[in-house]
């Protein structure tokens, strides 16, 4: 890589240089978000040391070290079943989109017609707004009284079911797996399509059949590509707000309350800035964990697969 | 030569379609109708009538109707949809443009820091954005880019940056090296490299990126931010204001701050100002307002010229509507933060004598918002609670007409006009062309209206006179003409003595006359008692308005009173000095300064 430099000789050389391109490329990007998203950050930290709450200005806005967050930490029991919470449901929203995904990704990364019919209609459910889709839900399907889902197993002979009542995880579940399965396909689809016809051909003359070709060769040259979508799915899935928000609102009791939710109920509800603001920090490091937690057992996983 | 076997390969790996592929196929198709269904059923349900819509079993064959979608129209759904566009692509846009050279570099320059970067720009995400959302208004506010597309589409960019960056950096990294290595030993730059080598061979990349920053942006818009703040912070206010009237009233300080309160100062008797303001600060029961629109009324030329109101210096402006911004601690709660509101701005003590008997626009203590004390020419004024009126989602320009005309329908509730009477009205300018309505709406037979300009006559027959006098010599042989006996009624819009005096001429037996337009204190008239003897005559007068802003803003929604043709100029407040010339030459009807 020294040779740019010599056949670049004129003043603006040093523009070639690998480090100038490294740094001068990157560094906008950074300054950016860094400007853009670590404003707010510091001052969310910052107010996570005070006690503010705007109800009570005659309070003021003390600073209490982190008071904030041995509370968080050891006395508030909400927030201990919103990461319970949160958990289970990232977990499965993650899981069951990324199975989903991976299945139409492989479906659809063949030729046959209307091809291009079924990739628009399966993308779909993502562009749907989550409020959106929260509301149809909930409204059209899931309604005990004149939901559709009601009608498709009263009709086999099964009991009616208020599924939000009864499954309220299981309801946000499968409202937001319908949503983030598309995600995964797009990201797995467009991972299959690097992967080269020789490979595979090669695979087949050996004699491979199409479980050993998935399971040796697909999977494992896709596995960046799963890490790629399960990491940005979690991160953007440990997020999730609008289905919660307009479909349980939390509930029942603090069956569904995640920690985005109880953020916002502590922001906007409570409306004590320097409690919300300790969690928000608290989710950080929350995220930060799963976050590395989950990429050090993907790229295992896939480091054995490659090597199996 | 090299494309033929190619090619032959292709054609080979197309024909090799394993057993099983129909059945595939048939799978794909039925997933792709499934994971559809929901969509389709949300359209179907769009055309149905609330009736078929929740029906059990579900109705496949309805009536469509297309009232759901004409509602979502009447609400103004393009104008949010076209903000939602701009800033999904513009978003994208941002971030695609930072995204790409930083994913380039951190895939084809990774150093030892390269996890770092990328972990620390996914960790940007992880904070809930409901979380960053007070301090993102607060810094926003700071800077000026608050409530504005361009701090929403930089907020997005910031959002997707680490999408792109990320995803990027993946399909570029599968790029084979040795082609780019082979570029730049040919001396191909940054640009020419990523236009002719690295975006072609990542293009189903970068297209999934492109489409998930969009929709992300999309997406992102409905559920916490831009709009929904004001609007969670007026659902939550209107559950209990109280509550949070100290919160509202230090992020309204906040928001004051941020930029400058600009207002318009009678500073001494015929001496305007425009200046910066202090912030004004609401008491306990107040409520702080962010003007909207601002009419100029006959009363602000008199105010100037030193006749009524002061002391100065004194911000003018009675005529107005806009949103609350912030009430005070000890509000009632009937109005809210975030509801649109005009301002009667009549202020009673209700403790003296005449407002214990109820005639409360003769309160001994009367004050008034912009004629006594501070009032809308202004980017923000003060209101007491019960002197502030929501408005719905009527407009703000439509709002400011609510105070003329309950001074009006107080005028003509005490007249009290009998059914199928005859009317006259001295006046065309805004006051007259409401009067003209109200009085055609309160069961006068006919309105003949009598003004100096044509173009205000023309206006007036459009509002519903039937007929219209231009003023001057022929003007008496004229009315005679009209009606030979006279008017049961007649009325002064204009508060010029000389008219006032002759509206007697006019006036039938057992007739009732109306004192309307403002003279100047010192004016007298000549008035034959004989003939209000002899003639039955009843006189009115009637002063500003009395617990009528409520009916006039029922007038004003229901849309028995036409006011959009009276609004004829809409100035900012920078302008006020233009604005107030050209609202007392007579050359316009109703001026109104809208701050914004």
């Amino acid at each position: 890589m020294e040779t740019p430099l010599e056949l670049a000789p004129g003043r603006l050389a040093f523009l070639r240089s690998p480090s100038a391109y490294r740094i001068g490329l990157l560094l906008p990007a950074l300054v950016y978000l860094a400007v853009m998203t670590q404003a707010p950050f510091l001052v969310t930290l910052w107010y996570s040391f005070h006690n503010w709450i705007l109800t009570s200005p005659e309070l003021g806005h003390r600073w209490i070290g982190l008071d904030n967050f041995r509370y968080e930490l050891t006395e508030d029991p909400i927030f201990r079943t919103a990461i319970f919470n949160t958990l289970q449901i990232t977990a499965g929203v993650v899981g069951g989109s990324l199975v989903l995904g991976l299945g139409f990704a492989l479906l659809l990364n063949r030729r046959f017609p209307l091809r291009g019919v079924a990739r628009a209609l399966m993308i779909a459910p993502f562009f749907v707004m989550p409020t959106v889709n929260a509301v149809v839900q909930k409204n059209l399907f899931l309604n005990p009284i004149f939901g559709l889902v009601n009608w498709v197993t009263t009709s086999l002979g099964f009991d009616r079911v208020d599924w939000l009542a009864t499954y309220p995880k299981l309801g946000i579940i499968s409202m937001a797996v319908w949503q983030w399965a598309p995600f995964m396909m797009l990201i797995l689809l467009a991972g299959l399509q690097g992967i080269s016809d020789e490979v595979r051909e090669a695979a087949q003359i050996d004699g491979a059949g199409p479980i050993t070709e998935f399971r040796r060769i697909t999977l494992p040259l896709l596995g960046p590509y799963i890490e790629l979508a399960v990491l940005l799915g979690l991160i953007y899935i440990l997020q999730l707000f609008g289905e919660i928000f307009v479909a349980t609102q939390g509930g029942p009791g603090t069956e569904t309350t995640t920690i985005p939710y109880y953020v916002y109920q502590t922001i906007s509800q409570a409306n004590d800035v320097g409690t919300s603001s300790a969690q928000g920090v608290l989710a950080i490091v929350f995220s930060a964990i799963i976050a590395a937690l989950l990429l050090r057992l993907l790229t295992r996983t896939f480091r054995r697969e490659l090597t199996a | 030569m090299i494309a033929a076997p190619e090619k032959r390969l292709q054609a080979a790996r197309r024909i090799q379609i394993r057993p099983g592929a129909l059945g595939l196929n048939l799978l794909t198709y039925a997933i792709a109708l499934f994971v559809f269904f929901p969509i389709l059923w949300t359209v179907l349900t769009g055309f149905k009538r609330e009736v078929d819509a929740a029906a059990t079993p579900p109705v496949l064959l309805f009536d469509a109707t297309l009232e759901n979608f004409r509602a979502v129209f009447d609400a103004n759904y393009l104008s949010y949809f076209n903000n939602t566009v701009l800033l999904s692509v513009g978003s994208t846009f941002v971030a695609l443009a930072l995204g790409l050279p930083a994913a380039y570099s951190l895939a084809f320059h990774p150093s030892k820091r390269t996890p770092k970067v990328l972990s620390w720009v996914l960790s940007t995400k992880m904070l809930p954005a409901v979380g960053a959302l007070i301090p993102l208004i607060v810094i926003y506010k700071r800077v000026g880019l608050f409530d504005s597309r361009l701090g929403m589409i930089l907020l997005y960019g910031a959002f997707n940056l680490p999408l792109v960056i990320w995803m990027m950096r993946s399909f570029f990294a599968d790029l084979p090296k040795e082609i780019l290595e082979a570029a730049i030993v040919d001396g191909a730059g940054f640009l020419q490299i990523m236009t002719r080598i690295v975006l072609p061979l990542s293009a189903p990349g970068l297209a999934a990126t492109a489409l998930l920053s969009v929709i992300f942006s999309w997406n992102e818009r409905r559920t916490v931010l831009g709009k929904d703040v004001r609007r969670l912070d007026a659902c939550r206010r209107a559950r209990d204001p109280r509550r949070l009237a100290g919160a509202a009233l230090a992020r309204a300080r906040t928001h004051l701050r941020s930029g400058e309160v600009k207002a318009a100062y009678y500073q001494a008797r015929n001496e305007i100002d425009v200046r910066e303001a202090p912030d004004p600060e609401p008491g306990p029961s107040d409520v702080l307002i962010r003007v909207r629109a601002c009419g100029i009324c006959g009363t602000d030329q008199h105010i100037y010229d030193g006749d009524f109101g002061g002391p100065f210096p004194l911000i003018g402006g009675h005529e107005l509507a806009g949103d609350v911004i912030a009430v005070g601690r000890d509000v009632l709660g009937d109005v809210a933060v975030g509801q649109r509101v005009a301002v009667n701005p009549n202020v009673f003590c209700g403790s003296c004598f005449y407002c214990r008997r109820g005639q409360v626009n003769h309160c001994l203590r009367w004050s008034a918002i912009g004629v006594t004390r501070d009032g809308g020419f202004a980017d923000y004024v003060i209101a007491p609670e019960a002197n502030t009126y929501p408005i719905g989602d009527l407009g703000y320009e439509l709002a400011a007409f609510i105070e003329p005309i309950s001074c009006v329908v107080y005028g003509v509730k005490r007249l009290r006009i009998p059914v199928g009477a005859n009317a006259l009205i001295y006046g065309a300018g805004p006051i007259g062309l409401l009067m003209l309505q109200l009085v055609a709406h309160g069961g006068a037979s006919e309105v003949a209206v009598v003004d100096l300009k044509q173009d205000k006559l023309d206006m007036a027959r459009q509002l519903g006179a039937s007929e219209a006098v231009l003023a001057g010599p022929t003007a008496d042989d004229a009315l005679r003409e009209i009606s030979v006996l006279g008017f049961d009624v007649v009325i002064d819009c204009t508060g010029v003595p000389a008219v006032v005096e002759h509206m007697f001429t006019h006036v039938r037996n057992e007739g009732k006359l109306l004192f309307f337009g403002v003279n100047p204190t010192e004016a007298r008239v000549a008035v034959s008692p004989y003939d209000v003897y002899r003639k039955d005559l009843e006189i009115y007068g009637s002063f500003a308005l009395r617990y009528t802003f409520q009916d006039a803003l029922a007038l004003m929604q229901s849309g028995s009173i036409d006011v959009a043709p009276l609004l004829t100029d809409r100035l900012p407040i920078d302008r006020f000095p233009e604005a107030f010339e050209l609202a007392g030459s007579g050359e316009a009807l109703k001026v109104q300064i809208q701050p914004e």
